[in-house]
């Protein structure tokens, strides 16, 4: 027998031939030698080829399979497979051709991110209230969201064409002001409270109830961080600020208002023995609080947050609550959203938030001012 | 013959062909609008061997399609663009970037046929699927195969050492 050519080589590494090929192949691969090192040539160049295509990966940003691929496409350790799909689809920056060839199928999608999205907004909404009248008492408040509807507003319109935004953005203006207005009054009109335990979560808003009147206003008050630090500059007392944990500036200050910093393992095991964590991130700290600080979070139960510096400097914060014994699993019946699914919502000092769930039916939720792209590209290595 | 109905098609195959088109293209939302538009065509005349003949179509597109994106000019990504990449260091893992851009670099040097059976190979397909989706013989493949490889690993160690060189 001559000897082996590449071809032949090639497909014996990559089992394409008969059984007879085979047999024959390697019959003389055991006899000649330098056929033998032309098939280990061509095997090393066969792996590391082929290696250096597949590492051309897919970047992580909006829907890849939007209609209806099967829920196996989805990488097993819950990281959602495609985020970005309740705040992607909607937008459907697509091509006028392809939306018409696609678009009973289309139709059905953009339907369930709508669901997706409103259902989102809402479970995000509903804590606005809440939120806000923490804040205008003086309580913390995460400042992992928009606090208030015309920002809720703004956030939208920002994923809308960009013509529409100056009128936006002079409605919201002129409702600042408004707001700015009321908030010194109803800043003065409070009474001041008991100063709380230094290591006590912040009260729940029955325990020291502003007259009616004010607290009707402060929840119509948004609960902008200017706000927040206008009513604690008036009302809390120092003690409170010293019983925080190790805040940086006055927007950390009052980010994390009502949380302590805990040890990881005290977190871990909050959380039944696992956290997740940011792969490649150092965490700077770690805080414990309860849900009701954070919008969109469940108010029974516990929330860790695990606070990062993003790599231009700024913080980040990863918050995570573990599913009570009996729910979790792939649906969210609190929010409606299924693993894979992610709502965006934008905060108030420029901040942006991805909520998800994870396969164990964690809730979580990653803030940062990066972009919602690196962001996007960050919760994938969520861990 | 039956032919499998297009969601399937969909589910099943999508992925894979916006991969590969993203490898071949270097640009995501390009490979969703050609893997859309290849299932468009699908559509209009459903095939009978749908893996090979989709991603030929494909091959087929994103050929026609880079030669008019170099006459427009066309950067997409551009108009995604919150911020620019470049200047948001999370976005991406940096060595991983760089890896990357490295191998499209010599992938870009390869002939087409080499670039192609490529890609498809690493889509998983068969010696008889690369065949028909690239219309030569199959006991052209692996010699194709062969040299494709050969060809890659050597432009992409002569990338590299360039890229060293010049940092």
């Amino acid at each position: 027998m001559s000897h082996l050519d590449e071809g032949q080589l090639t497909a014996l590494v990559d089992n394409e031939l008969t059984a007879a090929q085979r047999s024959a192949v390697e019959a003389h691969l055991m006899a000649c030698e330098e056929c033998r090192r032309l098939y280990e040539e061509v095997k090393a160049f066969a792996t590391e080829a082929d290696g250096l295509v597949t590492a051309i990966e897919l970047p992580a940003s909006g829907p890849l399979a939007p209609l209806g691929a099967s829920s196996a496409a989805r990488p097993p350790g819950g990281t959602p497979s495609r985020p970005g799909r309740a705040e992607a689809l909607p937008l459907g920056a697509r091509s006028p051709s392809r939306r018409a060839v696609w678009l009973p199928r289309w139709r059905t999608v953009a339907w369930a991110a709508s669901v997706v999205l409103a259902v989102g907004l809402g479970w995000v909404a509903s804590d606005i209230r809440l939120a806000s009248r923490h804040q205008a008492l003086g309580e913390g408040s995460a400042d992992s969201a928009p606090a208030t509807a015309a920002e809720e507003t703004v956030a939208l319109e920002q994923q809308r064409p960009a013509l529409l935004r100056p009128q936006v953005e002079e409605k919201v203006a002129k409702a600042e002001d408004r707001r700015a207005k009321r908030a010194d009054k109803v800043a003065a009109d409070l009474p001041a409270p008991p100063p709380p335990e230094p290591s006590q979560p912040a009260p729940a808003p029955a325990a020291a109830p502003p007259s009616a009147g004010a607290a009707a206003a402060a929840g119509e008050i948004d609960g902008r961080a200017n706000l927040g630090l206008l009513a604690r500059k008036s009302v809390a007392p120092p003690a409170a600020a010293a019983a925080e944990s190790a805040p940086t500036d006055a927007v950390t200050q009052h980010r994390e208002s009502g949380f302590r910093q805990v040890e990881m393992k005290e977190a871990v095991r909050v959380l039944s023995g696992s956290i997740r964590l940011v792969d490649g991130l150092q965490p700077e700290r770690v805080l414990l609080g309860p849900g009701e600080l954070v919008r969109g979070a469940d108010r029974a139960l516990p929330l860790i947050r695990v606070v990062y510096k993003d790599p231009p400097g700024r913080e980040m914060w990863l918050d995570q609550q573990r599913p009570a014994d009996g729910e979790g699993g792939r649906l969210d019946s609190r929010s409606g959203l299924l693993v894979g699914d992610t709502v965006v919502t934008r905060g108030t000092t420029g901040s942006t938030s991805i909520h998800w769930i994870d396969e164990h039916g964690f809730r979580l939720a990653l803030t940062g001012f990066l972009a919602t792209d690196s962001l996007n590209a960050l919760i994938h290595r969520v861990h | 013959m039956t032919h499998v109905p297009i969601e399937a098609l969909f589910a099943q195959y999508y992925e894979s062909l916006v991969r590969m088109l993203y490898r071949r293209t270097g640009d995501r939302d390009r490979a969703e609008d050609l893997a859309q538009e290849v299932f468009a065509r699908a559509l209009t005349a459903p095939p009978d061997n749908p893996r090979p003949w989709l991603f030929a179509v494909a091959l087929n597109l994103v050929r026609d399609d880079g030669r008019r994106a170099v006459r427009q000019g066309r950067r997409l990504q551009l108009l995604k663009g919150e911020m620019p990449a470049a200047a948001d260091p999370a976005d991406h893992d940096y060595e991983r970037n760089e890896k990357t851009r490295t191998v499209r670099a010599a992938l870009d040097q390869l002939r087409e046929v080499d670039r192609e059976v490529l890609l498809l190979k690493a889509e998983g397909f068969d010696y008889d699927e690369i065949a028909a989706a690239t219309g030569l013989a199959k006991g052209a493949i692996g010699t194709t195969l062969s040299r494709a490889r050969r060809r890659l690993v050597e432009a992409y160690r002569a990338q590299e050492k360039d890229r060293h060189v010049a940092s």
